[in-house]
């Protein structure tokens, strides 16, 4: 289970002697444990989001209470999870994604499943997209994005289920100002060789001038953005997040690496299990080179740098 | 001098003695001269009749030298021009070739009496050298005279915004090309534009503000001399991890790896020194040079030979400016730029045809998740 330190999320790694102490505490006390109220203490206090009638007489709270339950109600935080095949997994995502505050929708966009994930995320309390066909992830964030009515949105996978806690902290930076609040996650930066897709983030963030983003990215998830960052973007840009990436900088937006959650440790078993290499991996480095074909042609072609004291026509 | 700590290097003389037990018996002597000698000891062994025969040549040629008219010099290089022509067919790589030219400049040495101050170093084409120069009057002498002793048919010196005594420093040496231009002008462009001045087949890059032993400018020279067309620095093994890297290695790395040729890790066009061939100059056009990565890209795409054949530390030894130090400073960011123009007309040209035929996202999601 993951553990929170300081900013950062850690393993725990318990020695085993640590491990049975652990069972045996939580053993006889399970019955504290189940009766026990949540704590929220990491996730959105509820006082945020619902705005009282100013003039209140009790009849016009109900009515606006009622009006809550119907569609016309916007809510704070929308989290958005395409999912293809997890039915193992998405429950507690969805579970998860649901504590982090009240007034939130989570949808579910399952995409080309073949087995019982649409019911589990239902059962789990998400509101469902259902689509035939496989969209892949980015095509799911892209397809929730449209259909998303939060002030905020969160995106996350499926195959993973992070805490609540490590997902709030996007959530509150959104909320404190950030337009795009990233994953600090910089891939597998000490491997050697380095993984292509590593490289070409690092490359993609220096040459959008923002190198102390390092290797954050919105390829990574969980990342959260404002309703104004998605218009900058544009929904439809969702689906390369290189690109989506990018446009976001140039923007003017504010993007920041403000949590780190090593989802790289968490979808490891999930590499090792497929032999050869990962497909998804040239895909998203194709993303890098579309996203930086699209920096040199709206910035020109040296993508806003400076040419120092080049004096280039006397080499003509 | 960073000093070695005694227990480790008790630990290391120990480990060689019992890896290599023959040495033992032959006694302490051998063992020094034999780790003197570079890493091509092996296979020195069997060239030892080459290197005689080398060796015996220089001596023959170091005796006519006292009756000849022309420069010592001149006539060491000629001769040994002529003698590797000769045994060429022997001699495998660039240390071998070296090391037989050392012979012959040692035979030589012994018979005229008196040492020469030259690289043996035999090239087919005519080469020349650029050196690149703002204010760099305390080392541009240096670099010259590190010049002078290569088998070059002219130095090139692009002296641009000289504030300072430069100027006097090149006109002391003869037998200079001087291009001078009163405003600063840009490392690379000062390079294009040497690039333009010459003819010859090869052309070697340097910056005045570092010397550099003329010794470790021969590879480059040679490589490109025997059908190279881009001769870059190798600087891989000098690197730290990617982890602990900047950013503008990062993304040389990156731009080797757009154009397909990550095998060259971070060596680019824009470290020197490197060496050009005069085909790639015409293919890329010089104009391109003033922008070095847009170079590199150009030359790999037209298919073109570009190898890293040698190693010379030029991060250690760079002069540290306001300008250069850390992330995000200004050459950094020209630097990026350039990178980001060399991706840029890479894409134009269509680079990225072999690539494009990548699978569908739908497909990546088919394969990873349907079950």
């Amino acid at each position: 289970m993951l553990q929170k330190r300081g900013n950062t999320a850690f393993y725990a790694a318990k020695s085993k002697m640590a491990q049975r102490k652990a069972q045996l505490k939580k053993r006889r006390s399970k019955s504290a444990y189940k009766k026990g109220t949540k704590a929220y203490k990491y996730v959105i206090p509820p006082v945020e989001q619902t705005e009282w009638p100013v003039f209140g007489a009790e009849h016009a709270m109900r009515e606006t209470l009622a009006q809550d339950t119907t569609n016309s109600h916007k809510p704070l935080l929308s989290v958005i999870i395409p999912a293809m095949n997890e039915e193992r997994t998405i429950g507690a995502v969805v579970r998860q994604a649901l504590r982090i505050c009240r007034d939130a929708e989570v949808l579910v966009i399952v995409n080309g499943s073949t087995d019982g994930t649409a019911a589990a995320a239902k059962r789990a309390g998400a509101q469902v997209l259902r689509y035939a066909e496989a969209l892949g992830h980015d095509g799911g964030r892209r397809v929730g994005a449209a259909a998303a009515r939060g002030r905020v949105l969160l995106f996350t996978d499926a195959d993973i289920p992070i805490p609540a806690e490590h997902l709030a902290p996007y959530v509150r930076a959104i909320l404190d100002g950030t337009d795009v609040a990233l994953n600090d996650y910089n891939g597998p930066v000490a491997r050697i060789p380095v993984h292509p897709v590593v490289e070409a983030k690092h490359a993609l963030n220096s040459m959008l001038a923002r190198p102390d983003l390092q290797g954050a990215s919105m390829t990574a998830i969980p990342h959260a953005l404002s309703r104004k960052a998605l218009e900058v973007i544009g929904t439809d840009t969702l689906g390369v997040p290189p690109l989506a990436h990018a446009k976001a900088v140039t923007g003017g937006l504010k993007v920041r690496a403000v949590h780190h959650v090593p989802v790289g440790k968490m979808n490891a078993v999930r590499v090792k299990k497929r032999g050869g290499p990962d497909p998804l991996s040239q895909v998203v480095w194709n993303d890098h080179l579309k996203a930086i074909r699209w920096i040199t042609d709206t910035l020109g072609p040296r993508g806003g740098h400076s040419d120092l004291q080049r004096v280039r026509s006397l080499t003509r | 001098m960073k000093e070695r700590s005694p227990g480790v290097r008790r630990q290391r003389t120990a480990g060689r003695r019992t890896t290599r037990p023959g040495t033992r018996s032959m006694g302490k002597k051998s063992l020094t001269k034999s780790s003197l000698k570079s890493s091509a000891a092996s296979r020195l062994a069997t060239n030892r009749s080459v290197l005689h025969e080398a060796f015996s040549a220089g001596q023959r040629a170091g005796r006519k030298a006292l009756e000849n008219e022309q420069s010592i010099e001149q006539h060491a290089r000629s001769t040994w021009q002529e003698h590797e022509a000769a045994i060429s067919a022997e001699l495998r790589g660039y240390s071998a070739t070296v090391q037989a030219g050392k012979a012959f400049l040692q035979g030589y040495a012994h018979a005229a009496g008196r040492s020469l101050n030259i690289i043996p170093l035999a090239l087919n084409k005519p080469a020349a050298a650029v050196v690149c120069a703002c204010n760099e009057e305390l080392t541009l002498g240096q670099v010259l005279v590190q010049l002078k002793r290569l088998p070059l048919t002219d130095i090139i010196v692009v002296l641009n915004g000289t504030t300072d005594n430069s100027l006097s420093q090149v006109l002391e040496q003869p037998g200079i090309t001087l291009v001078y231009e009163p405003d600063r002008a840009g490392h690379d462009v000062g390079r294009a534009l040497g690039a333009k001045m010459t003819e010859a087949e090869t052309l070697l890059f340097v910056d005045g503000d570092m010397v550099i032993p003329a010794e470790q400018l021969a590879p480059f020279l040679y490589a490109v001399d025997r059908g190279d067309d881009v001769a870059l620095n190798n600087l891989s093994s000098l690197l730290p991890p990617f982890a602990r890297q900047d950013e503008v290695s990062r993304i040389k790395a990156y731009l080797n790896r757009v154009l397909n040729r990550s095998d060259l890790g971070s060596n680019s066009l824009t470290a020197v020194p490197h060496a050009l061939s005069r085909n790639m100059i015409q293919t890329v056009k010089p104009e391109a040079l003033a922008v070095p990565p847009k170079a590199q890209s150009l030359a790999i795409q037209h298919g073109l030979k570009v190898t890293a054949p040698s190693q010379v530390d030029v991060i250690r030894s760079n002069r540290l400016r306001s300008t250069n130090m850390g992330s995000g400073n200004e050459v950094a960011r020209l630097i990026i730029g350039d990178h980001l123009e060399a991706i840029a007309t890479w894409l134009e040209m269509g680079g990225n045809k072999s690539q494009a035929r990548s699978i569908s996202r739908a497909e990546v999601a088919y394969r990873r998740n349907a079950r």
